[in-house]
């Protein structure tokens, strides 16, 4: 890249870029279809309202399932738009006009990460708001713990951008769904699963040390603990939980940059 | 359109990368940290609250549907003991992770037909003996509702007449029995291996195994517990577990000496006077209790007579008594035993 | 009745070319697979997990491949303008449509074939108790529940935009068993304009969960099969939906502006 290029500055790149992808989350149909699908939850916690609620226990879970399907959608959102993001643009050739451009191949990656964190986080406060609200009052629980759930799900979401726009350089839209779908979902068991199989020997922990490489969305969400009524993490744990989601989602995206790079368009 | 070949990667991004990866080769130690500090979700230890919560309006409708495995399973053991059936759930999960019994709560979350007495050290070592049989058509009769409507109490007409042949169902009022637990295994080694720390599903686990009565899953069910033990290193119960499966096989010796972990274990996590809490279930105290009558008990059955055996016995328990307070069914086995050394030293 | 053939022929063709039935399949069967690979105490005849865990995903998959085929036959035909030759010959709109959803439900029976082909093998291999009386049951009665989603993602296809198409129709799919069981048991606590409601609920939506068989085939053990007057009578309620739903779906397309 020449040195034209740096006229094109990091903010008004990553901020054009998003824009425009913000507007297409508008016009995109997922969004509404994942309103639609939290309605769902959202007349079943009025319908709940309506029987009335049993006890606390109830309560919670209702408050859970409707704070986990919130957080899940959120993340959904991000995922298909970091999947697409570059896949699309080049597909539809709208990528050569924008590299035609002076502006530096990272700076497209970094706007597109950018902009689908952007939406998974919108997308989650939106549904976050129908998730929560309609849910029966639950006492007793730490305002911290959701605090620190609601940061470290954001971190989670730009995890999760970052490893979508990554994998979307490597490998094709569907395959890159699936297995971000599954590490989401089931990452963190099937992580667990694997390390509690592995023999106590030194090969054992090296794939052990290898394996806990693997992103594990599972200990950026405390939904669990907040509705469980658990009080917030350490500083420590909490900052070190941080540093692991920003740890590895810079990872993912200058890597994914270094191979946007390496790669004939 | 041009085609852009690969360029040069820029200076920043390649120190940028190196950065990020410098970060990204702690990521191990962090989660190990994360792991270490990671308190146990009361979500899945709070039994009593999680019959409450599966029991609730919402999770009737939502039927299998939940976000949680541990939920998961404690619907899929209603469903499997009774051949499908969809009923209120109703079986005391804690009795059955416990004992192995499977006991019936009413719907109001009380033990069915239970009185405290019925709890102690005695009825769980009884539990222990109890055949698989016994436990597999465990025939009850007190009425539990089914999800599904019964035809004089349904509204919809065909559409619940056609429900009820479809799915699986059976008048509440039947006496309905239990089957199949066996085939609930691998739901059980899912979720161990999906929550190494679910002792509960070790315990349940490990019990069904047991019913089969065969060396191979007697050695496999010990081989279950063992994982748990290493998971959850503090959990007593999997030792008293471990305790009943090792006397199934005939190894007396590593038996009692299960029972004796398993009391030193309970020792240190019961509050004083076996004060009932939020950390200190009835079913812990239960589980104490039942550690402390086996680990004396076994004293008895190692002994090479039996007068030999009720004095070793009687002295483990003095011992367990002053690490035990307030645990007055103790007493009454002491009592009993006592009585017993009498009668064996008359003859 | 040729003109139709060939047009389902040329769906079926397509949807078995275009390789994603395999890709279904595979995908499926390497879930399946994994979750299988786990050892489970050595013990054999553990059959249940396998039953359930397999019919769980086969019909999910099935399910949501029937969709997708279903919802995308009118509107791509609208947008690749393939539409207008195809009408131009002397084919009605009516059998046009009657074409696609036979092709649509032969390439579902195809899937379902390839499934079901897997599943028998894999519980002849784990040596379970198979009730073919039931199977044979739950594949019809599936059958018939795709053949409602199918109707109904023509009609939504039409109505809606592709995305809201398949999403509505996964929607229902999903939510079928929780819409059954809320009324029933919400019945209890409403007004009576509440029980109306509830009501016309249960009649309008069609129960999907009454065309599950999959618990019974679980626990086959347990449970014979279905008697012949319920299996008609599941018929017929299929039948109703599906035809309600492809009469809309027709209403729709005529009155389409090509």
């Amino acid at each position: 890249m020449t040195g034209s290029t740096q006229s094109v500055t990091l903010n008004s790149a990553v901020g054009l870029l998003t824009r425009a992808h913000f507007l297409e989350v508008l016009r995109r149909r997922e969004f509404y279809a994942l309103v639609l699908l939290m309605g769902l939850y959202l007349v079943g916690a009025l319908v709940i309202r309506i029987v009335g609620v049993e006890d606390a226990a109830t309560a919670a879970f209702v408050l859970n399932l409707g704070l986990s399907l919130s957080f899940f959608f959120g993340h959904l959102m991000a995922l298909l738009f970091a999947v697409r993001a570059i896949p699309d643009e080049i597909e539809s050739r709208t990528i050569y006009p924008v590299l035609a451009k002076p502006l530096a191949r990272h700076y497209f990656v970094v706007g597109k990460w950018f902009a689908a964190w952007v939406a998974g986080v919108f997308a989650t406060s939106v549904l976050l708001l129908m998730g929560w609200l309609p849910a029966p009052h639950v006492s007793g629980l730490a305002a911290g713990t959701f605090i620190q759930a609601l940061v470290l799900q954001t971190a989670s979401l730009a995890l999760l951008s970052a490893l979508g726009v990554l994998l979307s350089v490597h490998w094709p839209k569907s395959v890159n769904m699936v297995v971000l779908i599954v590490l989401l979902l089931a990452g963190h068991r099937i992580v667990a699963a694997v390390r509690g199989q592995l023999p106590e020997t030194l090969v054992g922990k090296c794939i052990d040390w290898l394996i806990r490489y693997i992103p594990d969305f599972g200990i950026l969400n405390l939904i669990d603990r907040y509705t469980d009524g658990i009080p917030p993490l350490g500083i420590v744990d909490f900052s070190l939980r941080l540093f692991y989601a920003v740890a590895v989602s810079l990872f993912c995206l200058f890597w994914a940059c270094y191979r946007f790079y390496r790669r004939a368009l | 359109m041009t085609q852009h070949a690969q360029t040069t990667v820029p200076r920043i991004i390649r120190i940028a990368l190196c950065g990020a990866t410098l970060l990204f080769a702690f990521v191990p130690a962090v989660l190990d940290f994360a792991a270490r500090q990671d308190t146990p979700a009361a979500r899945l230890s709070d039994f009593a609250a999680q019959q409450r919560r599966n029991s609730s309006a919402i999770a009737t409708i939502l039927g299998e549907f939940r976000t949680n495995l541990s939920d998961m399973l404690f619907i899929k053991t209603e469903r499997y003991l009774h051949g499908g059936v969809a009923y209120m759930p109703h079986i005391d999960a804690d009795e059955l992770a416990a004992s192995g019994n499977i006991a019936h709560m009413t719907q109001t979350g009380e033990k069915a037909g239970q009185s405290d007495e019925t709890t102690t050290s005695v009825s769980i070592a009884a539990n222990d003996r109890k055949s698989s049989a016994t436990a597999e058509h465990d025939d009850h009769h007190e009425e539990v509702s089914t999800l599904i409507r019964t035809p004089e109490n349904d509204f919809r007409g065909v559409l619940g007449k056609l429900e009820r042949e479809v799915k699986p169902w059976r008048d509440p009022r039947l006496p309905h029995e239990h089957i199949g637990g066996v085939e609930l295994l691998p739901w059980y080694r899912l979720a161990t291996l999906a929550d190494p720390k679910n002792v509960r599903a070790y315990m349940i686990g490990a019990w069904w195994l047991k019913t089969l009565h065969t060396q191979q899953a007697l050695r496999e069910a010990v081989k279950f517990i063992e994982e748990g033990l290493h998971h959850n290193k503090t959990a007593f119960q999997l030792e008293l577990m471990r305790g009943y499966i090792l006397r199934e096989l005939g190894e007396k010796e590593e038996a009692a000496k299960a029972f004796d972990r398993a009391v030193e274990l309970a020792k240190q996590q019961r509050p004083a006077g076996g004060l009932i809490g939020r950390n200190w279930t009835i079913y812990n105290e239960e589980d104490a209790l039942a550690a402390c009558t086996m680990s004396a008990l076994m004293r008895r059955e190692l002994a090479a007579n039996d007068t030999d055996g009720i004095k070793a016995a009687l002295e483990r328990l003095a011992m367990v008594k002053q690490e035990f307070d307030n645990m007055p069914a103790l007493e009454r086995l002491e009592r009993s035993l006592r009585a017993q050394l009498e009668t064996a030293s008359q003859k | 009745m040729r003109a139709a053939w060939l047009i389902a022929r040329s769906v079926l063709v397509e949807a078995v070319r275009r390789k994603e039935i395999y890709a279904i399949v595979l995908v499926s069967c390497l879930v399946i697979a994994g979750v299988m690979s786990i050892d489970f105490f050595g013990l054999r005849g553990l059959s249940k997990f396998y039953c359930e865990v397999s019919l769980a995903v086969m019909s999910t998959a099935a399910a949501l491949t029937t969709i997708v085929l279903a919802a995308r036959q009118l509107p791509r035909e609208f947008e690749a303008r393939t539409i207008y030759p195809l009408l131009a010959k002397p084919v009605s709109r009516a059998t046009f449509m009657a074409g696609k959803l036979l092709g649509v439900m032969l390439a579902a029976a195809f899937c379902f074939a390839l499934f079901m082909a897997v599943y028998i093998g894999g519980a002849v291999y784990m040596g379970s108790h198979l009730s073919l009386g039931l199977l044979l049951q739950f594949v019809y009665l599936q059958l018939l529940a795709l053949l409602i989603l199918a109707t109904l993602a023509f009609w939504l296809s039409l109505w809606l935009n592709l995305d809201a198409a398949i999403t509505l129709g996964a929607v229902l799919y999903f939510a079928a068993s929780i819409i059954m069981t809320s009324v029933s048991y919400l019945y209890d606590y409403v007004s009576n304009a509440g029980k109306v409601v509830l009501k016309t609920i249960l009649y309008v939506v069609p129960q999907l969960r009454l065309l599950d068989l999959s618990e019974k085939v679980v626990h086959s053990d347990v449970w014979k099969p279905l008697g012949i007057s319920t299996i008609a009578a599941l018929t017929i309620y299929a039948a109703v939906y599906a035809t309600l739903y492809f009469a809309l779906a027709y209403l729709s397309f005529r009155r389409k502006p090509l």
